[in-house]
């Protein structure tokens, strides 16, 4: 056994397996007799319990196997797609319901053909009072929903129907409790599975699935894919798709490439890179949808020198907009024009000042007793690529104001814990508005104390204007406080709009009925696959 | 003859000493010697100089021009925000062989004194600073190094200290092996009677021996440290955006690779490629020098 | 007979009390630093939370105690077996890294194989004849081998045997689409062959071809330069040149000259092999490779630190037993070692 026989055995396998592999050159599909909806994740869902739900992806599974309240109605948009129109509500679960005394009591009717699944029982009130029970009991994120609704007490009025409770009239109910943790759950299949040191059955339910859905699981490989079958006694009809297997891939090109081989037939959370490039695939479109999602840079702004609102605004003029808008987004997406969405109800243009202009951002500082400018740490969660172009360019922009501006990419985890912190000076990330009214948004973000306030910031005029806002139902009403939010805001900048964001969602062409939902999450329900034949 | 005047064949002359370049030369062929030291002189110079040179700026973003190829204007074309990649190259050549040095020299400078005193004591102080070295080669480095820099903060000073660290072993061994033979040499025996302190005696004595064979293998060491460093940016640890980097470079490509966009990644590769084959070179060339005991 | 037993004992006993004080100490160290790392309380709570629930969560995680009693709590777990829950694929560490592990340790297998199959005939060549093409080639690859960053590597030949030949399928995982390969071993390639599913094992091969070259190519110089060199030193030994002086026929030379090539020959292996380990990180990263070095980085990204400890004592543990292992195997085939100790 010398070195040249090895090497000769060494060509010997080498050409044997490339002769094999050259054979095995078959279509790396396997075909399937049902019509399967595949869809490539970044990530594993992390509960089926949708009280406990955090994060996109379990948000979205929960929407599509759970029977929500209410939902949107859709108008389509002649551009391939629809969207969910934020100023109607439909019912789901619930069929019918009455305001009473003056917007304190709203009478449900429960739909009353609705099915669980797994179990086959039918739906009745003693599911939605589960649903609250467990609200109240499990202490957590839709406890937050019933209490910002201002619900005070749910209460079962019949077999089918039930009683809600307000404590004043609430402009964002209908908007919360279509959010796609607020459903009926199987009361019965809960109430089986509650153990000792777990009177709400959460380890059951974060496993197991008990919505009266479009869909429920048939099964879950953790890590890999779950698959759902469709709910062929849904209410509404049963969905085009027999399954969904939602693959779990987490390399975002990896997705891309699936899409494009087409192994997956929808790709989601991809990078504007990789959606350029399957823009020009064939048998790939990419729909490309305004959102109320902005691009934000937050202060802290009890610190010096952000403490001081002329820096605040001086930085606010030293934003390249529209070059961010064509550069980094191509031209998709919206230029930022203040707090409220562009695309949002009550959003006024006229009101927002700030454009590009160095000079006036000079002046400003200045003012602010800042001539030779400032060094400023600007946080940013690892991963995420749109946002790092945008800190590159505002590091070149504010450099020519004299602030030199560092860019610290965090991993997400301690990002999310110095936002709740207050430790960064500058964060910057996207937020999804997807209730549409600026008392929402005020509540959660702007006001003294909220529990996203990661500004630190404290106005007590915009608080008024908030807590008003909680409780105004009339349009004219809100209107005019809507102007009065946006102007404090605008002036106080304690955060800039960088930017609105496209929703982006790459799929095979065959794939119609989109509806874009105002969260982002992917409704499986209405898509179906168009067959030339 | 003139008594200053070397013969032509004398045996004076055959056993001359020679210069350390010299000596190079012969052992390993002149072509050899200076391609290799003129490319990595060509390298440094050309990191040392960079802001002086007639570059594009290597931090200026231009979203609306990314990802253009190699042209006239950009040699090796910009990547995905716009930058000239050509330029980031040069200038990254700066920030890797800064980063590498500083962690190999300050891994040598606690490293050898460690060998040394290791290999002169012997005993219980030899035996667990060799077994601890030996244990922490059992590290899994890269991840190793990842969770002390997301732990102790991800600054550039935290990766020439883990570099440094991950250096430390190579060099105590090294020095503890030239020392150990050392300790019963005559010279040691005789400032031992003449009481010198111990650690006078490492150092004036036994250390500078090690000198050599610490400088030879310095260059090498550069090259393993550029590579970890590189590595470590692939990942996302240890840059500051925008600051040109091979590594980061790399990877901030890494994903248009796959779309046909090769120029952001092919080229800051090379230069790292060429940075660490050379290193590597001028390493083999310094150790010929060594004079081998045996 | 009783001496050498006796000796025996001394050296195991000192070998795998080396193993077991290593352990602890990685352990040790790369828990206090993994703690460091920030609490991922926040990320877990969401943004709609209250005070209450943060502090909950904390207590859940076991935050609020001091580091010492954090450390034996997670000691004691492990020694059950328990080595925690990831908390970005939610399930528990032990069932995320049997998944990884075997994918992980393919990769590492066939990546050695094909290097040793590369680097050791080479090498032999090279060591036995100084002069020729073969040492001068061999010079060469083992230098580009070294120098060469294998994440670079490997995105060269994805993008020339992917994105332009289409010689090779994608770098996002180790099979295609829709091939269901049964779990005996975890090894595509072994379980494929095991259920006789042909376009299988051919989809799982094809999917190896790029990581593991990528990894052969740039572990295997060493293998390839300690078998040079020590094939070199072989042949200058009187007995090699006695034999060639005598006329054996160059066969016989060989194999005699092989023979003191295996101890230092199959430790560089073993450590190659404990190395490649965690050394699969970044090629992982860039093959989207569902290992454990893959697994590792994501942890760290979302600042889990279960995983992470989890992989870091495997890779570490892997590692010095492969050490102890080989040093053992060296002391039954050369008895000088175990005296010295």
């Amino acid at each position: 056994m010398n070195g040249r026989s090895l090497l000769l055995l060494g060509g010997l396998i080498l050409v044997v397996a490339f002769v094999a592999l050259k054979r095995t050159r078959i279509s790396e599909t396997q075909d399937r007799e049902t019509d399967v909806l595949v869809i490539a994740i970044a990530s594993d869902i992390e509960t089926l319990d949708p009280p406990f739900s955090r994060f996109q992806r379990s948000n979205e599974t929960n929407l599509n196997v759970f029977d929500q309240f209410f939902r949107y109605a859709s108008r389509d948009t002649g551009k391939g797609y629809r969207v969910a129109d934020v100023g109607t509500i439909e019912g789901a679960a619930i069929e019918s319901w009455d305001w009473l005394d003056g917007q304190r009591r709203l009478a449900l009717k429960i739909r009353r053909d609705t099915v669980f699944a797994k179990t086959g029982r039918t739906v009745t009130a003693d599911d939605f009072a589960c649903w609250f029970e467990r609200a109240y009991g499990t202490d957590s994120g839709t406890l937050w929903n019933v209490e910002t609704a201002k619900i005070t007490k749910a209460e079962k009025t019949g077999d089918y129907e039930m009683t809600l409770h307000f404590s004043d009239p609430s402009p964002w109910f209908f908007s919360l409790f279509r959010d796609q943790s607020q459903a009926p759950i199987d009361h019965v299949a809960a109430a089986q599975h509650v153990e000792s040191d777990d009177e709400w059955a959460t380890r059951w339910l974060s496993k197991n699935d008990v919505g009266s859905g479009e869909f429920y699981v048939i099964s879950w490989e953790p890590g890999v894919k779950m698959v759902l079958k469709a709910n062929s006694k849904y209410w509404a009809g049963r969905a085009f798709f027999d399954e969904v297997e939602l693959r779990i891939v987490p390399n975002s090109t990896a997705r891309a490439l699936l899409l494009r081989e087409g192994e997956v037939d929808i790709a989601t959370d991809l990078s504007t890179d990789e959606l350029q490039a399957l823009r020009g695939a064939p048998d790939v479109k990419v729909l490309s949808i305004p959102t109320r999602n902005q691009m934000i840079l937050g202060f802290n702004t009890n610190t010096p020198p952000l403490d001081n609102v002329k820096v605040r605004q001086a930085l606010s003029y030293a934003v390249p907009y529209e070059l961010i808008h064509e550069g980094i987004f191509k031209g998709r997406g919206l230029v930022s024009a203040g707090p409220i969405p562009v695309q949002g109800r009550f959003h006024d243009s006229s009101l927002w000042p700030y454009a590009f202009d160095l000079e006036k951002a000079r002046a400003l500082l200045e003012e602010a007793g800042y001539p030779e400018g400032f060094e400023l740490t600007l946080d940013i969660a690892q991963g995420q690529p749109l946002t790092e172009q945008v800190a590159v360019v505002l590091q070149d922009t504010f450099s020519q104001i004299a602030v030199k501006l560092r860019i610290n990419p965090q991993s997400s985890a301690i990002f999310a814990e110095q936002l709740g912190t207050l430790e960064h000076q500058a964060w910057m990330r996207d937020l999804l508005w997807y209730v549409d009214d600026p008392g929402y948004t005020g509540e959660l973000f702007f006001k003294t104390g909220a529990v996203s306030n990661w500004m630190g910031y404290s106005n007590l005029e915009l608080d008024e204007v908030i807590r008003q806002l909680s409780v105004m139902v009339d349009p004219a009403g809100k209107a005019r406080l809507a102007e009065t939010y946006q102007k404090l805001i605008i002036t106080d900048a304690p955060v800039l709009f960088l930017a609105e964001l496209p929703f982006e969602i790459a799929m095979r062409e065959e794939i119609d009925g989109y509806v874009q939902l105002p969260d982002n999450l992917l409704w499986y329900y209405p898509l179906y696959r168009k067959k030339d034949r | 003859m003139v008594a200053n005047q070397l013969p032509e064949f004398s045996a004076a002359r055959l056993f001359a000493r020679r210069s350390l370049y010299g000596r190079m030369v012969e052992a390993n062929g002149a072509w050899r010697v200076h391609l290799n030291l003129a490319l990595l002189l060509v390298i440094l110079v050309l990191g040392v100089l960079a802001p002086l040179l007639p570059l594009q700026d290597p931090v200026k973003p231009d979203p609306l021009g990314s990802l253009r190829p190699p042209s006239s204007e950009h040699l090796f074309g910009t990547d995905t925000h716009g930058m000239d990649v050509f330029a980031r190259v040069i200038h990254a050549i700066r920030a890797d062989f800064a980063l590498a040095l500083s962690s190999v020299v300050i891994g040598a400078l606690i490293g050898a004194p460690l060998g040394a005193l290791s290999g002169y004591l012997g005993g219980w102080f030899d035996n667990f600073t060799t077994r601890v070295t030996e244990v922490f080669q059992g590290f899994p480095q890269i991840l190793f190094a990842m969770a002390i820099l997301a732990a102790a903060g991800n600054t550039l000073l935290n990766v020439v200290l883990v570099v440094a660290f991950y250096n430390i072993p190579v060099y105590s061994k090294m020095v503890r092996s030239v020392v150990v033979p050392l300790r019963e040499v005559e010279y040691v025996q005789a400032a031992k009677v003449a009481s010198v302190p111990t650690l006078g005696i490492v150092f004036r004595y036994i250390l500078p021996n090690a000198l050599v064979p610490v400088f030879s293998q310095l260059p090498l060491s550069c090259a393993y440290a550029v590579q970890m460093i590189a590595g470590l940016s692939f990942l996302g640890l240890g840059v500051t955006i925008p600051t040109p980097e091979w590594g980061s470079m790399i990877q901030l490509g890494a994903n248009q690779m796959i779309f046909g966009h090769w120029w952001p990644s092919v080229f800051p590769g090379l230069a790292l490629f060429l940075s660490v084959w050379l290193l590597s070179n001028v390493s083999d060339l310094l150790k010929s020098l060594v004079v081998r005991r045996s | 007979m009783l001496e050498s037993a006796r000796q025996w004992c001394l050296f195991l006993l000192k070998r795998l009390g080396f193993l077991c004080i290593s352990l602890i100490g990685v352990s040790l160290v790369t828990f206090v630093v993994t703690h460091q790392i920030g609490d991922p309380v926040y990320l877990l709570v969401g943004p709609k939370h209250t005070q209450e629930m943060l502090d909950n969560m904390v207590r859940e995680l076991g935050l609020d105690q001091p580091l010492y009693a954090q450390y034996c709590r997670y000691i004691s777990r492990l020694a059950q077996g328990d080595l925690g829950v990831s908390r970005y694929t939610f399930s528990p560490v032990l069932s995320d890294i049997r998944l990884r592990l075997p994918a992980t340790l393919e990769l590492s297998t066939y990546a050695l194989l094909l290097g040793v199959l590369w680097a050791v005939p080479l090498g032999l060549i090279a060591g036995r004849h100084k002069k020729s093409w073969a040492a001068k080639f061999a010079d060469l690859s083992a230098r580009a081998g070294a120098s060469m960053p294998a994440f670079w590597l490997g995105l060269l030949l994805i993008f020339v045997f992917y994105a332009e030949l289409h010689w090779l399928p994608a770098p996002m995982g180790r099979i295609g689409r829709g091939f269901e390969v049964g779990t005996v071993t975890g090894w595509y390639t072994i379980d494929s062959l095991l259920a006789g599913n042909w376009s299988a094992f051919g989809s799982s091969v094809r999917h190896l071809v790029l990581p593991a070259l990528t990894l052969a190519f740039t572990t295997s110089p060493s293998i390839l330069l300690i078998t040079r060199n020590t094939m070199a030193e072989v042949m200058k030994t009187d007995y090699i040149r006695t034999a060639k002086s005598f006329g054996m026929p160059p066969q016989t030379i060989s194999r005699y000259a092989v023979r003191n090539l295996l101890v230092p020959v199959s430790t560089m292996i073993a450590m190659t092999y404990g190395y490649l380990l965690s050394g699969t990180v970044l090629v992982e990263v860039v093959f989207t490779w569902p290992g454990l070095g893959f697994y590792a980085v994501e942890a760290m990204n979302h600042s889990d630190y279960e995983p992470i400890m989890a992989v870091v004592l495997l890779s570490a543990g892997f590692y010095l037993l492969v050490y102890v292992l080989s040093d053992i195997l060296s002391a039954i085939i050369d008895p000088r070692i175990r005296v010295g100790g």
